[in-house]
């Protein structure tokens, strides 16, 4: 199994609150600090531990879900009002 | 990091969970699960890769407001599972383009080539999962 040496900035990853946005180092990739998506369904053990952890509060309180800033796609040509 | 498994005198050789991992110009891993070598039909181990398995590739759309590049690492949250056109399967012809039928992807994931921030296709790339 993976494993990780620390778990930072864990926020809720949607308003349903079924996965944690944390940053993570892990054995395998030495310093470098990576964005991590953990959830209860991960095919993934360490994935699966890493959110219960989470969910308990080990790495402190998870920060609110903000949503993603949606950006529309430019048509060309398109007419406006 | 090399590995050579060969038979030994017993028949049959029992292999679990050994894990792999390569760091040269870039990053590999072999995951065998628990499987058989059997000495007198030549068969096994066996390799089983799942989907979001770590070591394996995805074809995913980019839903973050970043556009990424090749060797870019993102978080399976901004990650969604994808046709070659940047929809999601089951919404194809369903009018279901909300986030809400995404299929999302975990863990992390780094691009290995070009996935803009939006507009379809040009959202959608291969990644391989790192971690």
């Amino acid at each position: 199994m993976v494993k990780i040496n620390s778990v930072s900035n864990p926020s809720w990853s949607d308003s349903t609150k079924s996965r944690v946005d944390c940053y993570i180092t892990v054995e395998h990739l030495g310093d470098e600090v990576i964005p991590f998506t953990a959830c209860s369904g991960d095919i993934e053990p360490h994935g699966r531990q890493l959110f219960q952890e989470l969910v308990d509060g080990k790495y402190g309180p998870i920060g609110d879900y903000v949503p993603p800033i949606v950006l529309q796609p430019v048509v060309e040509g398109a007419n406006t009002l | 990091m090399s590995v050579i498994l060969g038979p030994s005198s017993s028949n049959i050789l029992q292999y679990s969970n050994i894990h792999t991992q390569n760091y040269t110009a870039s990053y590999f891993v072999a995951n065998i699960s628990t499987s058989t070598y059997d000495n007198n039909s030549g068969t096994g181990p066996t390799y089983h890769y799942a989907t979001q398995d770590i070591g394996t590739y995805a074809f995913l759309k980019n839903l973050s407001s970043t556009i990424l590049q090749p060797g870019s690492t993102i978080a399976g949250s901004s990650l969604a599972y994808t046709t070659s056109y940047g929809i999601y399967w089951e919404a194809y012809g369903s009018g279901k383009t909300t986030q809400q039928y995404w299929r999302y992807a975990t863990g992390t994931w780094r691009c290995m080539g070009y996935a803009r921030n939006s507009g379809n296709p040009d959202t959608v790339s291969l990644f391989l999962r790192i971690s």
